[in-house]
């Protein structure tokens, strides 16, 4: 078993490192995506407030288009953003996501950016062609479920060992921080492997419902209640007020609403479809109900989940916790943050345990010490990098979006293969500490760029901003520390008989 | 939320004050005082998981886990840098003789 758990752990492990660090930032996605982008304006209105005018906006920009999805704003978000899907028949117009003042309905320009949504991404895609990353991640998700299944079964004093954890004495040292960060945690990283590889079960064993759907959105119409795409009637009629049905629905659930999709705006056969929030159920497939637009008669609305659609709806909401407040993502960021603390010091066990005094390392031995460097010294390096170029691109530049997720893996890579450069030891230092210095800059850009640094948040009671840079602070000072540690020779064994003729 | 990490802190403290490894810092020679340490842990473990209810359905158990996971990395983490100042209060209300009334409640009462 503990054969299994090591080499499980081994082949899977960088991979898992980087889903980890990247998942757990996920947590912050919106909030990281407000600080991407300074130049919105965090204004609070209700969700009818804000459908009405997007209604208006996109009324006037795309009376013709097919189909409006119009996603509110939230505390966490602030803004309005609206997709169109265009008329075919229409001329072509530039289109994409447009961000809208949720007062006013008005366009907001603002710098582009990928925001958080690029570590979300990244942590279940790992920045591959499609459907090829989401294997992978299933596949490391897979591994990461049999090491900790295999973990628990050889962890013999799982309980004896339970409060140990003892610093200075080297691979005793490693043991105890990968068992404890490990062990104390089980729970969230048990849950959160299993609800990532039920996410995209679908996805991995598609055949039950190729089976009995023709196509899968035939699956989706008859589970989630969704209504069939009508055809336009071709007779006009006015859409009616939106806004008044989006609080309809809140009315009805109890909750805020997420999401309006306007199917045919301006035709006899338009339907309103208003989706409830995530943030109100565990469930992270939230109900909706579907308004006829032109008299504003409900069609109809999501059926109760059966069993097992609550059961893999609850299953994703616990992985992404779109529920969760404030207080509860903190807390599952610090899990998760042990999580990324398991794995790495998982990895470095592997290679303290091989070393042994006075011998040359063998090849695997420092193949895998360098991808150790890379990854868990890399990494953090490059997710600063991303925060870094966020400001200092200038913000107007086109394609900027793809330059800052450019500058992430270009800075990664270049740690990974500068610290070849480098003994081991000192590369492990140095890369704490440029991860350090990356980290502690993020801040001081923000308040020289832009106007809302660390003391104008603070001032202003801009917690997302003033949060966000203090943490980056906090994460900086975690790396220093970690630079110092390593930085540090190794202490000699010293056997008990010697340390008993020293001290005679 | 707070309140329930801290509380799953008190309780994994006096765990850790029970369990062999801490129970010589913690000063808890006596079984008996090792057991009513273990029940105090589990009530408290009880109290945080009463008191962390939500609107939700189902959160409770996310927070109290979540609470009682990141209270046990706390307490690990503090008692790895010095078990002994950590457990300094506890020793305290554990050695300290028992108020008068107490002694003559025990004695009266052969306890």
């Amino acid at each position: 078993m503990a054969w299994i758990h090591g080499w499980l752990g081994l082949l899977a492990g960088w991979i898992l490192f980087a889903m980890f660090l990247t998942g757990t930032a996920s947590y912050f996605r919106p909030e990281i995506t407000r600080w991407m982008q300074p130049e919105l304006p965090g204004r609070s209105v209700t969700t009818a407030q804000a459908a009405t005018a997007a209604v208006a906006h996109l009324q006037t920009v795309g009376a013709d288009d097919v189909q409006w999805y119009i996603y509110l704003p939230d505390a966490r978000t602030g803004i309005t953003r609206v997709f169109e899907q265009p008329n075919p028949k229409a001329p072509p117009r530039p289109r994409g996501e447009l961000q809208l003042d949720p007062r006013t309905g008005d366009p907001i320009a603002a710098r582009d950016t990928r925001g958080g949504e690029h570590f979300y991404r990244f942590h279940f895609q790992l920045q591959l062609p499609y459907p090829w990353g989401r294997w992978l991640a299933g596949l490391c998700g897979l591994f990461m479920l049999g090491a900790i299944i295999s973990g628990v079964v050889t962890h013999k004093r799982i309980f004896a060992d339970f409060f140990t954890l003892r610093w200075n004495k080297g691979q005793r040292s490693w043991l105890d921080a990968h068992n404890v960060s490990a062990v104390l945690a089980l729970p969230y990283h048990a849950v959160v492997t299993y609800t990532g590889l039920i996410t995209l079960v679908v996805m991995y064993m598609p055949w039950p419902i190729a089976a009995n759907y023709a196509k899968p959105l035939d699956f989706a119409q008859a589970a989630y209640g969704l209504p069939a795409d009508a055809e336009a009637s071709g007779t006009p009629a006015p859409l009616v007020p939106v806004g008044p049905l989006v609080a309809a629905a809140e009315r009805r659930w109890g909750a805020a609403a997420t999401r309006v999709v306007i199917r045919h705006p301006g035709d006899r056969a338009a339907t309103v479809t208003v989706a409830r929030h995530p943030s109100a159920s565990l469930d992270a497939r939230g109900a909706s109900v579907t308004y006829a637009g032109a008299t504003g008669q409900v069609i109809t609305q999501s059926p109760d989940p059966g069993p097992a659609l609550a059961t893999i709806g609850v299953m994703l909401g616990l992985h992404i916790a779109q529920f969760a407040g404030p207080a509860l993502r903190w807390t599952l960021f610090l899990l998760g943050a042990t999580g990324a603390a398991m794995v790495g010091t998982g990895l470095l066990l592997w290679t303290t345990a091989r070393r042994r005094p006075g011998v040359a390392p063998f090849f695997g031995l420092r193949l895998v010490e360098r991808l150790n460097i890379a990854v868990v010294a890399g990494l953090p390096i490059g997710m600063a990098a991303f925060f870094l170029a966020n400001r200092l691109i200038p913000a107007d530049l086109a394609g900027r979006a793809d330059l800052e997720v450019q500058a992430m893996f270009w800075t990664w890579g270049g740690v990974a293969l500068l610290q070849l450069l480098r003994p081991a030891r000192r590369a492990w230092a140095e890369g704490f500490a440029i991860g350090a210095l990356a980290f502690a800059a993020v801040p001081v850009v923000n308040l020289l760029t832009t106007a809302r640094g660390l003391p104008w948040s603070l001032a202003a009671g801009d917690w997302t901003f003033a949060g966000f840079d203090i943490a980056m602070l906090a994460i900086a000072l975690l790396l220093g520390i970690a630079a110092r540690r390593a930085g540090r020779p190794p202490r000699l064994p010293v056997s008990r008989r010697s340390k008993v003729l020293v001290d005679a | 939320m707070l309140e329930t990490a801290l509380l799953a802190a008190i309780a994994w403290l006096l765990l850790a004050a029970a369990s062999f490894r801490f129970r010589r810092e913690a000063g808890v020679p006596n079984p008996r005082q090792v057991r009513v340490l273990r029940l105090a842990a589990a009530a408290i473990l009880a109290l945080a998981l009463f008191r962390c209810g939500t609107p939700l359905t189902g959160e409770r158990w996310v927070r109290v886990i979540g609470g009682a996971s990141l209270g046990a990395v706390i307490v690990v983490l503090a008692l790895s840098l010095d078990a002994m100042m950590i457990l300094r209060p506890l020793r305290q209300l554990l050695t300290r003789p028992a108020p008068a009334l107490l002694r003559r409640l025990r004695r009266e009462h052969h306890l």
